[in-house]
């Protein structure tokens, strides 16, 4: 699935991006090295399980991480061709919600409870265009008109609380698109809602993508989410990309062990059992990665080599790489 | 206060416009603030009974004679005339006043015989209740015998009559309290915005602030030197001097610290003024108890303290050691009175030779197996007291008597002493110019009598004293009377504070009244070189 | 929201009746008595002060002297002071107003001044600032109020002579000033005593505020308001406070007794004509029916206090609002 090169610059490109948590017990390397790139209008899924560093990652883009953590040297973001961590306070801020916006996994605590919804997506308009409070404040209503709120002028002084989940994601949505940003992060956006509404806002989600023409970063723990939605996903363990390819490529043929338990665990009408199920062990903690491969305890095809030497992203066909032994010696997978 | 400003300002223009008005413009002026701890209570003469209430209306109202400096109680000639012009003795039973026709009330009504008269009532009226009634008891009746004289008619002849019938009462207008039943006299509106016939006039009272009166420029005796005076009232003692050291206040009336004298010393725009107190300090005995029956356990107790260290060490220069039971501010007040001396070998032979003897834990004397043991009653608004205790309970305990401080607030070591339920008590006693008072603490059946003491040889000699003519007569009988008491000791006299006042040094022409202080006020003079601001604040007429 | 109001103006009647009950048993418990003269003056005679007795009730049985109080207190009677012969309703009349002044400027400039400290610190949290202004609020909080206020009035009033050192007003000089004038003088008057109140309390504002900010600074949609591009001044000001903000208002709202308490040591000290002095006063003389109206007057101060700071959180946070 790999087009011809693009002639300009990708949208977003994320290189060797690191991300370390100082704290008592050691430094912990919530992200490590991650390099991705989203382009222009495309949608693209971040997937793994919580813990991961795919949260994290989202808010290093922004630069939004708090201490303890920092972003380690020699890490790049790019957005547009610039650079974002070598901004100033007052430019990063300009990017903020009006180039790259954020939306997040908790509708009801992303959202100020003491303030009425209307005003924190006015804020938003505000912070970013020299507009008097009143157009802002009709521009907000138009808003959450847009994103299917209805008598949306009397919501708009509601507060958080008051509304229902669903509500509440759209009106995430509707701050985050207020300055109609090329890129959105969007993390877990619905992982809080029930199964009905996750489809409702999701389809919200991809019609004002459309709408817009803004790239989307889906991060989500859901590979079922990203399936028909995503041209491209990457996969993320421990704080490592671990796989990347176009979205079918994965589903029809994973090259890591921990995408193919992740699509194991995909939940299916026909049958109940428990979110990765397929995949024994836990995520390790930020401050103990294992040694070598990082999955290897918790793989069911690891070999000595993979607890003593990391593997790098090897190809495995052009567009498709995987953090895996077995893509040069596929002989040692288990039947 | 805007309602009664606006009805004082008429009054000054009608009192103007009656007054020397040449007099007037030359007047120097000027306003002097007092600080006070105190507040006011009322401005009723009859029930007032704070000290700052008293000052102020003393000056809002007039007595018929006043004593003068040397408060002198016996002798005609120890008064000035005030509102009597003059008085003459038709029998040794009566007085007759004749008023001073110049004298008139506030509002512009005359004094009259009738409001002496009113008043003598209002003072014995038990629906008044007033705490001075029993001064009047020797007082048979109050005449008014025409519009400008009147007659006081006594029980009983006594030297001390002319005093009796001037110093305890304060003339009231009776055009302006007759229609008020007398049990709401003290809280008539009268009684918080009074009209006088003194010096000064009501301004206003700010309660728990200030209270701000204004010369009377038509007084019958003459306009006063100061146009203005204000009380200010600052609970706090050291606050206090803080604003007069700061200018804030001109005058104290006394500093009662040490500490706060001391600064005050180092002050140049502000000195001490220092006069006799009416007040002295004792340690009195219960002689209902057992071991203070014994008059020679008391004496073995009082010879045991030294008093001069006692007082050096607790105020140093700022108080005498007492004679006995007086303060220098009264004419019997002499360093010849008879006392017991500071003498620890001779009370320990009285303490042995009465059975007390040494010999128990920590060489406690006890008699019977009975340790020699009592409880000092302290009130702890006093800090000198407090301190004196600690001084004594030492001398004590070195001749094996084991003395225990109990700090009490007042209030409840005054209902312990009152009713009779203590050892011993460090009292203090605020006592008049007059030595008759001695009576009233120390003979039997007397309420001031805490400790019950009981003494003929005393009695006769106050007596004697009492009926004595002449002050040269009476002297000796009295001092001698005290020295009765101090060979008797039911008390221990400690100490009478000298007080000192503070006063800015703009004031001249300063003189104190122990008793009163501000008894000559109306002399007292501002420099004029040294006007401030507020002094050319006074109200405009 | 009604009912919930009415239900805690119940109970705020219920506990100011308690406090009077309680007070009135107390200081007729209390040994001593009334009227047994001054420190200064001991003048009046056992018969005098026996007659006083019987004129005010108080020679009669403990119960059916608070009958007669609560049925007075029911026509909205508090009695006459035996000390300053007057209507206690005149001698609070005069001086609640002067206590309400000092003590409700010393509450919000404590409240201001504890929330600026607090916001600076948390805005900063774990710098060296911060710890700096942790040391300063832990010591201001540990001083006695008497002692502040002696030495605040030694330093800028004795010895710089910047500000007056007693009274509400500068003695002999009013009738000269404008209305503005005599409004600066008091203002000037007010400045020590009220520094000296709200200093203490600012402090525990102020180390309240910081750990409630710094607590909702961790909040998602703090988060949430940086992603949108919000400057940090706003997001501390206008998200973080506003949340944070309730349980400092509680505080303030239960802080109403600590005023009430200090203001008896700092109107002492400042010669400030308030309620602190005329309890103060009326306790020393046994002075009955003041001391009981003070006392209830004080807990209707705390009730209100309390009600108020409800309305303030009410307001500050609609959760609370529209829950109830």
């Amino acid at each position: 699935m790999s087009g011809p090169a693009p002639a300009r610059p990708p949208l977003l490109e994320v290189h060797d991006l690191t991300v370390n948590f100082s704290g008592s017990d050691g430094v912990a390397r919530a992200v490590d090295g991650v390099d991705l790139t989203v382009e222009e209008g495309e949608t693209v899924g971040l997937v793994g399980e919580s813990g991961c560093g795919k949260s994290v990652t989202a808010l290093a883009i922004l630069r939004l991480v708090e201490p303890p953590g920092h972003i380690a040297h020699g890490s790049s973001v790019r957005l547009g061709g610039r650079d974002l961590l070598a901004l100033g306070a007052k430019e990063i801020r300009a990017v903020r919600g009006n180039h790259v916006a954020l939306v997040f996994q908790e509708p009801l605590s992303a959202l100020n409870p003491v303030l009425r919804i209307g005003n924190q997506i006015a804020e938003a308009i505000r912070a970013h265009e020299a507009v008097t409070r009143g157009t802002a404040r009709w521009r907000a209503v138009e808003m959450l008109t847009a994103v299917g709120i209805p008598d949306a002028k009397r919501r708009a002084s509601a507060y958080a609380h008051q509304l229902s989940g669903g509500m509440r994601q759209r009106v995430l949505l509707a701050m985050a698109l207020a300055c109609r940003p090329q890129l959105l992060l969007a993390d877990e956006p619905t992982t809080a809602l029930d199964v009905t509404i996750q489809a409702e806002i999701l389809e919200l989600l991809d019609g004002l993508q459309r709408k817009l023409g803004m790239a989307v970063l889906l991060i989500t723990h859901n590979l079922g989410i990203v399936a028909e939605r995503t041209r491209r996903v990457y996969v993320m363990y421990a704080g490592q990309i671990v796989e990347e390819a176009a979205t079918e490529q994965l589903f029809a043929a994973p090259a890591h062990p921990y995408t193919e338990g992740l699509l194991a665990a995909i939940p299916r009408l026909d049958e109940r059992r428990d979110r990765l199920q397929a995949i024994p062990g836990q995520v390790p903690p930020a401050t103990a990665w294992p040694e070598g491969c990082r999955f290897h305890p918790r793989c069911p095809h690891a070999w000595a080599k993979c607890g003593t030497e990391m593997p790098p992203l090897l190809e495995v066909t052009p567009g498709h790489r995987a953090r895996c032994w077995l893509v040069k010696e596929p002989e040692r997978r288990k039947k | 206060m805007r309602t009664r400003l606006a009805l004082a300002i008429p009054l000054v223009l009608a009192a103007c416009a009656k007054g020397p008005a040449g007099d007037a413009a030359r007047a120097p002026g000027g306003t002097m603030i007092i600080a006070t701890t105190g507040d006011a209570d009322v401005l009723f003469p009859p029930v007032t009974s704070v000290t700052n209430g008293i000052n102020v209306s003393d000056l809002l109202f007039c007595r018929l004679a006043e004593l003068k400096l040397a408060l002198n109680t016996v002798d005609d000639a120890g008064f000035r005339p005030v509102l009597a012009r003059s008085w003459e003795h038709p029998d040794s039973l009566t007085i007759v006043f004749h008023l001073d026709r110049r004298a008139h009330w506030q509002d512009g009504a005359p004094v009259t015989a009738a409001d002496v008269a009113f008043t003598f009532g209002v003072y014995r009226d038990p629906a008044v209740n007033s705490p001075l009634a029993p001064f009047l008891a020797a007082i048979d009746s109050v005449t008014a015998r025409d519009s400008f004289t009147v007659a006081f008619r006594f029980r009983r002849w006594y030297p001390e009559q002319l005093y009796d019938a001037t110093y305890h009462m304060r003339v009231l207008p009776r055009h302006l309290l007759d229609t008020i039943p007398a049990a709401r006299l003290a809280t008539a509106p009268f009684a918080r915005a009074p009209v006088g016939d003194g010096p000064y006039r009501f301004v206003s009272w700010a309660a728990g602030s200030e209270i701000a009166l204004a010369a009377d420029p038509a007084w019958f005796l003459g306009r006063p030197g100061l146009d203005r005076l204000i009380w200010r009232v600052t609970p706090e003692l050291a606050t206090a001097v803080s604003g007069l050291l700061a200018g804030e206040a001109d005058a104290m009336e006394v500093i009662p610290a040490r500490g706060q004298l001391e600064r005050v010393q180092q002050a140049t725009d502000v000195r001490l003024v220092p006069y006799p107190s009416p007040f002295y300090a004792a340690i009195v005995f219960n002689l209902r108890r057992p071991p203070f029956a014994d008059r020679d356990v008391r004496r073995a107790l009082a010879m045991a303290v030294d008093r001069e260290t006692v007082v050096r060490s607790v105020f140093g220069p700022f108080a005498e050691v007492a004679v006995g039971a007086t303060s220098p501010m009264q004419w019997i007040w002499s360093d010849s009175i008879s006392q017991l001396p500071f003498d620890t070998a001779a009370a320990a032979r009285l303490l042995d030779q009465r059975g007390w003897r040494r010999g128990g834990a920590g060489g406690l004397r006890s008699s019977h197996g009975a340790p020699l043991r009592f409880t000092l009653l302290v009130p702890t608004s006093s800090q000198v007291r407090q301190q004196a205790a600690v001084i004594v309970q030492d001398e004590l305990r070195r001749l094996g008597v084991d003395m225990r401080i109990q700090p009490l607030e007042f209030t409840v070591m005054e209902r312990r002493t009152q009713t009779g339920d203590f050892d011993a008590a460090l009292i203090s006693r605020t006592i008049d110019p007059s030595p008759a008072s001695l009576l009233q603490w120390w003979s039997p059946g007397a309420g001031g009598n805490i400790g019950r003491y009981a003494d003929t040889a005393f009695g006769s000699l106050a007596a004697a004293a009492m009926r004595a003519r002449t002050r040269a007569e009476a002297a000796p009988l009295w001092r001698s009377a005290l020295g009765r008491l101090n060979d008797e000791a039911p008390a221990v006299f400690l100490f009478s504070p000298r007080n000192n006042a503070a006063i800015s040094t703009r004031f001249r022409n300063v003189t104190i009244r122990p008793d009163s202080w501000l008894a000559t006020v109306t002399e007292w003079r501002v420099i004029e070189a040294r006007h401030i601001a507020r002094d050319r604040g006074a109200p405009r007429p | 929201m009604l009912r919930f109001a009415a239900r805690r103006l119940a109970f705020a009647v219920v506990s100011v009746a308690a406090v009077v009950f309680i007070t009135f048993l107390l200081v007729h418990a209390a040994p001593g008595e009334p009227m047994l003269g001054t420190p200064e003056r001991a003048l009046a005679s056992p018969e005098t002060m026996a007659r006083q007795r019987t004129l005010f009730g108080l020679d009669r049985p403990l119960p059916e002297q608070f009958l007669r109080y609560a049925r007075n207190l029911a026509r909205g009677e508090l009695g006459e002071s035996f000390v300053l012969h007057r209507p206690v309703a005149a001698v609070l009349a005069e001086a609640v107003p002067n206590t309400l002044l000092l003590g409700g400027t010393a509450l919000v400039a404590s409240l201001l001044l504890g929330l600026a400290i607090g916001v600076v610190q948390a805005a900063r949290h774990h710098s060296r600032t911060d710890t700096l202004l942790s040391a300063a609020t832990l010591v201001l909080y540990s001083v006695p109020v008497f002692w502040l206020g002696l030495v605040l009035l030694l330093v800028f009033g004795e010895r710089l002579h910047w500000l007056p050192v007693s009274g509400m007003t500068s003695a002999g000089l009013e009738d000269r000033l404008s209305s503005l004038g005599r409004a600066v003088d008091v203002a000037r008057h007010l400045v020590l005593p009220a520094a000296s109140l709200a200093l203490v309390q600012a402090a525990a504002f102020a180390r309240f505020q910081r750990s409630a900010l710094v607590e909702s600074l961790d909040a998602e949609y703090i988060r949430a308001a940086r992603a949108k591009g919000l400057t940090e001044r706003a997001v501390l000001l206008k998200h973080a406070l506003r949340g944070a903000l309730a349980p400092t208002l509680t505080l303030a709202g239960l802080s109403v007794p600590y005023f009430l308490a200090g203001s008896v040591l700092v109107e002492s000290i400042f010669g400030w004509p308030g309620l602190g002095r005329v309890a103060y006063d009326a306790i020393f003389a046994r002075d009955y029916n003041v001391i009981t109206a003070t006392a209830l007057v004080s807990g209707v101060l705390v009730a209100a206090g309390n009600l108020l700071a409800d309305v303030a959180v009410a307001i500050a946070d609609p959760r609370v609002r529209l829950d109830q």
